[in-house]
């Protein structure tokens, strides 16, 4: 285990936000022509891959004091670490023992994957609806990179990916949504079922595949081929705007059909989180969920976003790990989770 | 806001469609929701339309995910001697891209271009890259006047044969791959 200090703060991104969007990522899919594709590419070969990435982005002007991490030399702890803070994918961080690596840019807000699907998996993650500002920083490290690799990238076809879903553009826009409101008033489905019909995909917050807990969803763009990227950011901006707008809504008229329910709701999840000996990391979701709404509407004035964010994160398992400097059973995890959050809700609200 | 649709009910949910390229939002109220929702079904059916018996047969081992990208084009399943071709770079075969869905190298766009043209325009709606050029393209790169003529003669074809939804494909990527040639100086 080797990230402690880590654990202890949450990636910048995360610790200003305060919106419905919590979050866009933008995300490049790269890979080099003089290489088979990951999957299909020979050990050794993975290996170089590596090693030219590594030595590229070392003469990058927005990767100085980049961290790069060999993911073969990390526990199962630490690459898992790695995705809570979504550094990695899961995919990332499943496969022990592959040439793999990441590249972790300063504050967190770069991070490149190499050999996960694609040979390049360029990340950047902004506060709230950002996307615009996401695209534009990746298109930037996007072209210093260039400079010292030979991409795959076809006339016809855009930039060449493993999987033909990434085809072209390579681009995935995503933005994370708090949705809670349209939960409780079981609006969701309809929006999403929207959502899913122009095109856009649904997931949860650790992407594909994964549930959508604590009322968090991620949304992004399905079509990378055909568009431009500045259309496919644009479209999914419109579409979180869109959903941002039916949220609003729903927590007003929660506000005034609803108060009393929402208040005792909110407070009970409160009084759970401050006094609760030990706790699961769902339920932890689910009530940290109820706080935020509370937060943003309101009726829980006295409680500090950011607290709840660095809450989100730090009781996830391998951030209590991390932090614990050792392995932890479920059961000593649910205690230490419950002592953190008494102790964050405590001091800082 | 009043549903856009009936124009009486509150709306309450956004109908998000994309048609031609074109990105529209409609408030509307639960029940015209629904029934758009039908109707988008029926849209969505029409557009693409499912083969499940052929297809059944022609990739009863696949996972549902793959097969749904595979289904459209299973017309131009040829016979089986599809499943041996091999990328002369890589050594990948046909088969073995269908059991991960993923191609082997950059030459496996070319090697399996048949095959994976119909299943790009069936995921993007499109075959033809619109956005960033990596700087070392060169600017004139030309797309060979010869391909345009293929997608003309096919696109000719399709008119013989009534195929209309192809056609309407194949119009927009020739009037895109005549655009982008103009736009880089070529052609």
């Amino acid at each position: 285990m080797r990230f402690k200090e880590m654990a202890s703060k949450v990636s910048q991104w995360l610790e200003k936000s305060k919106e419905i969007v919590i979050s866009s990522r933008v995300r490049l899919a790269r890979n080099l022509t003089d290489f088979s594709f990951t999957h299909w590419a020979k050990k050794e070969d993975l290996a170089k891959v590596v090693e030219k990435v590594s030595n590229v982005t070392k003469g990058n002007s927005y990767l100085k004091n980049a961290l790069i991490i060999d993911l073969k030399e990390l526990d199962d702890i630490d690459r898992q670490f790695l995705m809570e803070r979504h550094l990695i994918s899961r995919e990332h961080a499943q496969d022990k023992g592959k040439e793999r690596a990441v590249i972790i840019g300063d504050k967190e807000i770069i991070s490149i994957m190499v050999n996960e699907e694609d040979h390049l998996r360029i990340q950047v993650t902004e506060s709230g609806l950002n996307l615009i500002e996401a695209w534009r920083l990746a298109s930037k490290i996007d072209n210093e990179l260039e400079k010292g690799l030979n991409y795959a990238y076809s006339e016809k076809y855009g930039y060449l990916t493993a999987c033909p879903t990434n085809t072209g553009t390579g681009l995935r826009a995503s933005v994370m949504i708090h949705l809670p409101a349209l939960v409780i008033s079981r609006q969701i489905n309809k929006v999403l079922d929207a959502v899913s019909r122009a095109n856009m995909a649904v997931r949860g917050i650790y992407g594909e595949g994964t549930q959508a807990q604590g009322d968090l969803f991620q949304i992004s763009n399905e079509i990378s081929l055909g568009e431009s990227e500045e259309e496919i950011v644009e479209h999914v901006e419109k579409a979180a705007r869109e959903i941002m707008e039916y949220e609003k809504r729903a927590r007003k008229r929660l506000l005034t059909q609803l108060k009393e329910e929402i208040k005792d709701s909110i407070s009970r999840a409160y009084g759970t989180l401050c006094s609760a000996y030990t706790i699961s990391s769902a339920e932890t979701l689910i009530l940290l969920s109820k706080l935020r709404l509370g937060a943003n509407i309101d009726l829980a004035k006295d409680i500090d976003i950011s607290t709840l964010n660095e809450l989100l994160i730090l009781t996830r398992p391998a951030h209590l790990q991390e932090i614990a400097g050792k392995k932890l059973s479920a059961p000593e995890r649910d205690v230490k989770r419950a002592a953190l959050i008494r102790e964050k809700l405590r001091i800082k609200t | 806001m009043l549903c856009e649709r009936c124009g009486k009910e509150e709306a309450t949910v956004p109908v998000i469609k994309i048609v031609g390229g074109e990105f529209t939002v409609m408030h509307l109220c639960d029940k015209c929701a629904e029934e758009a929702t039908g109707e988008g079904k029926k849209e969505m059916e029409s557009f693409f339309p499912s083969f499940p018996d052929l297809f059944s047969k022609i990739f009863s081992d696949f996972p549902s995910f793959h097969t749904e990208f595979f289904a459209p084009f299973k017309e131009k399943i040829k016979p089986p001697e599809i499943e041996e071709i091999k990328c002369p770079r890589c050594g990948l075969s046909y088969s073995d891209f269908k059991k991960t869905f993923q191609l082997g190298c950059s030459q496996c766009y070319e090697t399996f271009k048949e095959q994976l043209e119909p299943m790009l325009r069936r995921i993007h709606g499109s075959i033809i890259h619109k956005g960033k050029v990596p700087s070392k393209v060169p600017v004139k790169v030309k797309i060979p006047k010869d391909e345009i003529k293929e997608m003309k003669k096919k696109l000719q074809e399709a008119v013989k044969k009534e195929e209309y939804e192809e056609a309407a494909h194949l119009r927009d990527e020739i009037r895109a791959t005549e655009a982008k040639q103009k736009k880089r100086g070529g052609g």
